[in-house]
């Protein structure tokens, strides 16, 4: 069963092409036609259909025109939150679902956002891992017991509470997360960037433990990481006051629903 | 099945591949933890705590997989203390316990909790996680069951029990991550008659038993026994724990035949009676302060001489009838105290006890069984069926467990889909799947809506001769030749029902047929045996299996046993041939109406009754003999598939408090009666019993006699860690009592003895070492599910003949309901709270039961201008004329000129039903 917008939007051009031309716009064995598109501080943000297999440094130099003035590319998020991070150095890698794979990534969406360096590497991934939190749905128990202390410790780390266990804690979340252990994808893929930056930015954890404090903090607020942590874990509700979750004046019906429970 | 070759820790085995890694390793005996999974409700895969390494063929690195999703293949290695295995199961718990709130010293849980063995069993003992713990806030879910969701795991199972296999639908699993939250939408009584299975079913202390934390003790406290539950005829099997001489609660005990894991709310939360303030503890008599042993040697004195004439005419009937005493016997007195009374009396001297219309029933329903050639089925044998049809049986609140087992049968029954599938039947969401897109095949004729209506495929409502009127038209649509003369006149809306039900009926290969005494209707009852012979079942038989319901915990033994009719002993007293009177176990109002009562009892000469409760008929008597309570005395029951079990006391009575069957032998003794003198134990009573009625001999053997020992000890009913004992009673004396001597069973009152696993029928308590909560019950198995090592309990006292009589005579339909103009026909309504005696004396369940109602078609209420909850006053013509007035309820299933008046409930007095009522015009105008 077909039901992604972007799949039905190629039968068209499938059906008005004939499948053989179809398949000879790819540049790689997969063929066809995708939707890329780029985000971040690039020069031109947007989306472009272009052949299956186009390079990433093609799509982000050529068709974003490269990074904006006065910001450097550190990695890029190839295909969405779930997807690993491609080191700076390696967008040669063809963007096609096989070389992604092979080369480790995932294509995912297709749609890379660029972290360049003025991005804590704390904070995006406090910011991802929270979002994970919040959206598993209860299940098994390494995704909505694991992914709320994940996201505790991401954020003492950013806010200059880490301590040097902290790094192993995470490494052991992650293995607990693997494919195998958990029900559904979720939990596996809510790590993926997280396994990524570990590597390639251990440095910058360690710093943030060190120093006790986020030195991008001081230099002004940060897009898209970290400006929501408020310091408490996902899923958490308070410690004091039993709140009942369910039908209170904020809770809007349903017990457990409570719009105002998950801060 | 297929048999394939693994190793499991590097020992092999020859497995079945429909199992699961889980099941088949804790059947093995080896222990994987685990939380979601659960025995009787399958696998999901949720709490991943059951993790192993699985090795394929010669690969050496391994995958961890969830035991209880992996199916065995041949080659595979299973390695559970794998050292990746291991930190995985401890990060579980670890993970499980951030949350947690670590409670148990206040926490009902603590010492029998799955969640602290799994915890001490994967070894995770530090914490790490530093962060705010979620809370929540709970609800008062009612009288029976604890809430404390800060405990919750998230296992799932409470949801899946309620929901799934309870069919309850005020209970969700609301929200997500690691906040949802199980319960109700707000405050409320648990609706489901099944709810107390959340205490067992939930491995943390969120649901816990709410009627035992009002007198709450350790599970290693508490003294307990392998007990039947007295409150129904179904005979489940429960475990009473005792402490301070008080019961404090009631547990399911595994048989596989009968209630499998779980209970009723009635059986479980109905055993106040034994600690109440109605319970006999001492001999009442009018306004002397005798003991006992005097008012034995009064009593037995009288009876001596109302025994007069009968001895010296030795085998021959006096010519000249002088009074002499009757004995009337009980549905809820044990087999061998029915039978002592019938032994002091005289086989002609002894009644049932049943009301009228009830001993007719019952009469006629052993003959059915007796007779076969259906079968009774076991619980197995209706979790095996591919239909049920249930005929005139409100099972939820007649025979309640026979609702949940129906239920989960539905749930679970095997079908080619999952067959073609390969659907594994502990897959809970797969099995789930499939079921949701398969017709039901339970099929209900009743004469109103029961809660098990919304899982049948097509429920028929009708008066009860249109119930006997259906059930035969199906008799002739399954075979043309059967009935004479079949039943004429179904309306063509009733001819399609019917012609529906035949065609289902027609393609089961294995149909199990449901119906009993509750509707109080002769010709139903046959037609449903008429029925079962016309539809297929395995040989011998040849016929379905056909289950009967009847009321009371022993009313099938009573019957079995034999004797004269409740009204025969009125008539006897009236005549004046009547000089004392024993009444065992009996409210005498609850069987027949109150003016026959009291005119029997000023007529009866002396009127002596043992029983544990107060009662009505106790008020009456000149002397009341305090019995054991069913949690106090051994004795034998025969539920009503004709299974005879062994009820094991938890607590020794409290002198001079003793079984029943006692009191008749020490009152024989003092009449100086040739009956009783030689029993000692209750093995003496079994033993004359199988002299008596070689019948009856194989109920001795539903648990071992009192003189098994094993490795020459007795069984403890005190766990090691019994605390307190040379303390408890302090109070009362210094010195150190010996504990009571139980000289009816082999087990003793005290923490030394035996402590291996008992026979099953003398299993008082799960516990295993590392497994301290109900799940221990795993190792008492000989499989997982399958039954107890050694047999499930219970002997069955009623087989089909090998070779079949003739077939009985279909019975001929009686003519079709037509309503009397000012006429109803009024049918008892059950409640499963409210109809039985005993467990209305306890508060919990009291609480729920309803008041009395009449219960009229929307049609007839509109007709005789009645409005919902308005008193109605009525007129019925039962064996005595009763002038009611009932509130009233509108029943929408009702058929016309149908009333409902529900039964047995505690000040109302004794219906007789069916039978015709009128509205009472005239008090209604007054
Ligand atoms: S549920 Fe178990 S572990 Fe939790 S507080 Fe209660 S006894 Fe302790
Ligand atoms: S309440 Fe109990 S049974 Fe229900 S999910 Fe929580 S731990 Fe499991
Ligand atoms: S079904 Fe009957 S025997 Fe079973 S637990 Fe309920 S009341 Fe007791
Ligand atoms: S028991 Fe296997 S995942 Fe829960």
């Amino acid at each position: 069963m077909i039901n992604n917008v972007e799949s039905l939007c190629c039968v068209a051009p499938i059906v008005r092409l004939g499948a053989e031309r179809w398949r000879s716009l790819g540049l790689t064995d997969e063929g066809g036609t995708r939707m890329y598109g780029v985000s971040g501080r690039a020069r031109r943000t947007g989306a472009w259909e272009l052949p299956v297999g186009t390079p990433m440094r093609e799509l982000i130099e050529r068709h974003a025109g490269g990074m904006r003035e006065g910001f450097a590319l550190r990695a890029v998020m190839p295909g969405g939150a779930s997807t690993p991070l491609v080191p700076a150095d390696a967008i040669d890698v063809i963007m096609d679902f096989d070389h992604m794979k092979q080369a480790g990534y995932g294509l995912g969406t297709g749609t890379a956002l660029l972290i360049d360096d003025s991005v804590c590497p704390v904070g995006l991934c406090l910011n991802l891992v929270r979002f994970f939190a919040q959206e598993s749905c209860g299940w098994c128990t390494p995704c909505w017991a694991g992914l709320p202390w994940m996201v505790g410790v991401l954020a003492d780390i950013e806010e200059g509470r880490g301590r040097p266990e902290h790094l192993d804690l995470l490494a052991e979340q992650m293995w607990f997360m693997g494919e195998q252990m958990c029900f559904c994808d979720l939990a596996p893929s809510a790590t993926k960037a997280l396994g990524t930056a570990l590597k390639l930015f251990r440095g910058e954890f360690e710093r943030h433990i060190e120093e006790g404090r986020c030195s991008y903090r001081e230099r002004g607020p940060i897009t898209g990481a970290g400006s929501a942590a408020g310091g408490r874990p996902a899923g958490s509700g308070t410690a004091t006051g039993d709140r009942r979750p369910g039908p209170g004046p904020a809770a809007g019906g349903l017990p457990g629903l409570a719009p105002d429970r998950v801060r | 099945m297929a048999t394939v070759a693994i190793t499991i820790e590097g020992v092999p085995h020859e497995v079945d591949d429909r199992r699961n890694l889980l099941d088949i390793c804790l059947s093995l005996g080896y222990d994987v933890p685990y939380f979601c999974w659960h025995p009787a409700m399958g696998s999901i895969g949720a709490c991943r705590q059951c993790a192993v390494k699985l090795f394929w063929d010669d690969d050496q690195q391994g995958e961890i997989v969830m035991s209880c999703l992996t199916r065995p293949r041949a080659g595979n290695r299973v390695a559970i203390s794998d050292p990746e295995a291991l930190r995985f199961r401890a990060a579980v718990i670890e993970l499980l316990m951030t949350s947690h709130p670590h409670d148990c010293p206040v926490c009902d849980e603590g010492g029998e909790c799955h969640l602290q063995d799994m915890t001490v069993m994967t070894g995770h003992v530090y914490r790490r996680y530093a962060f705010d713990k979620r809370t929540f806030e709970n609800y008062d879910l009612g009288p029976f069951v604890t809430h404390e969701m800060n405990r919750c795991i998230q296992c799932y199972r409470c949801l899946r029990f309620y929901v799934d296999y309870a069919g309850g639908h005020d209970f969700a699993a609301f929200g997500l991550r690691n906040e949802v939250y199980f319960g109700r939408l707000r405050d409320g009584a648990l609706d489901s008659e099944f709810s107390g299975n959340l205490v067992e079913v939930c491995p943390v202390g969120v649901f816990d038993d709410k009627t035992f934390a009002a007198h709450y003790t350790r599970k290693w406290d508490l003294q307990t026994g392998p007990t039947v539950c007295p409150f129904c005829g179904r005979g489940c099997n429960t475990i009473a724990g005792a402490r301070y001489g008080e019961l404090r609660r009631v547990l399911n005990r595994f048989n596989g035949d009968v209630n499998g894991y779980f209970l009723c709310d009635r059986g479980r939360f109905a055993y106040e009676s034994v600690n109440g303030p109605e319970r006999v503890r001492r001999p009442l008599v009018g306004l002397s302060g005798l003991s006992a042993s005097e008012l034995v040697r009064g009593l037995g004195a009288r009876l001596e001489s109302a025994l007069g004439e009968r001895r010296v005419a030795v085998g021959a009937r006096p010519r000249v009838a002088r009074p002499r005493p009757v004995g009337i016997g009980s549905p809820r007195a044990s087999l061998e105290a029915n039978f002592a009374l019938k032994r002091l009396v005289g086989d002609d001297r002894f009644f049932l006890g049943l009301a009228d219309g009830e001993h007719t029933l019952v009469e006629r329903a052993v003959a059915l069984l007796r007779a076969g050639p259906s079968p009774t089925p076991s619980l197995r044998d209706i979790e095996a069926a591919d239909l049920v049809i249930v005929l005139g049986e409100d099972l939820t609140n007649t025979a309640p467990m026979l609702d949940l087992s129906v239920r989960r049968w539905a749930r679970l029954r095997p079908t080619a889909d999952e067959e073609r599938l390969g659907i594994a039947r502990w897959n809970d969401a797969g099995i789930g799947m499939v079921k949701k897109e398969e017709p039901s095949a339970l099929w209900i004729a009743a004469t109103q809506a029961g809660k098990l209506d919304e899982i049948a495929a097509e429920t028929f409502h009708g008066a009860p001769d249109d119930l006997a009127r259906f059930t035969l038209a199906l008799v002739a649509a399954l075979d043309p030749k059967a009935l004479r003369r079949p039943p004429k006149g179904l309306n063509a809306g009733a001819a399609r029902t019917v012609a529906r039900f035949a065609a289902a009926l027609r393609a089961a290969e294995r149909p199990v047929v449901i119906s009993g005494v509750s509707s109080g209707s002769l010709p139903l009852l046959e037609a449903s045996a008429a029925l079962a012979r016309a539809l297929p079942g395995a040989p011998p038989a040849g016929a379905a299996p056909l289950a009967l319901v009847v009321p009371e915990v022993n009313t099938l033994g009573l019957m079995l046993l034999g004797g004269e009719r409740l009204s025969e002993a009125f008539r006897l007293a009236v005549a004046g041939d009547v000089e004392v009177t024993l009444v065992i176990e009996n409210d005498l109002y609850r069987r027949a109406p109150a003016a026959q009562v009291t005119a029997f009892l000023r007529a009866c000469g002396t009127a002596i009754v043992v029983d544990h409760v107060t009662t009505a008929t106790t008020a009456a008597a000149a002397a009341v003999l305090p019995a054991a309570s069913w949690a106090e005395t051994t004795g034998t029951f025969v539920s009503h598939e004709g299974r005879a079990q062994r009820s094991i006391p938890a607590l020794a009575p409290p002198r001079p408090v003793q079984p029943t069957w006692r009191w008749l032998s020490a009152l024989a003794a003092a009449a100086r009666l040739p009956v009783g003198q030689d029993w000692l134990t209750l093995d003496d009573v079994l033993d004359e019993l199988a002299r008596e009625r070689p019948d009856l001999a194989p109920a001795a053997l539903a648990a071992p006699p009192a003189d098994a020992r094993f490795v020459a000890m007795k069984i403890p009913r005190q766990p090691t860690r019994y605390s307190g004992r040379t303390a408890m009673h302090a109070d009362v004396s210094v010195f150190d009592a010996a504990p009571p001597d139980d000289r009816d069973t082999p087990m003793s009152f005290s923490m030394e003895g035996y402590r291996e696993q008992p026979p099953a029928a003398l299993i008082a308590r799960y516990q295993a070492p590392r497994w301290n909560s109900v799940q221990a019950l795993n190792k008492f198995q000989e499989e997982i599910g399958g039954p107890l090592r050694g047999g499930d309990p219970g002997v069955r006292l009623i087989e089909p003949p090998a070779a079949p009589g003739p077939p009985p005579p279909v019975p001929t339909a009686p003519p079709a309901f037509r309503p009397a103009s000012d006429r109803l026909l009024a049918v008892p309504l059950h409640h499963i709270y409210g109809s039985e005696e005993l467990s209305m004396l306890s508060p919990p369940v009291a609480g729920r039961a309803p008041e009395p109602y009449l219960a009229l078609s929307p049609g007839d209420a509109a007709r005789w201008g009645g409005r919902e909850g308005a008193p109605l006053p009525v007129l019925l013509h039962g064996a005595e004329k009763l002038h009611l007035s009932l509130p009233l309820r509108i029943v929408a299933s009702l058929p016309e000129g149908v009333a409902g008046l529900p039964v047995g409930l505690p000040r109302q007095p004794f219906l007789d039903l069916p039978a015709e009522l009128e509205i009472d015009h005239e008090s209604r105008h007054v």
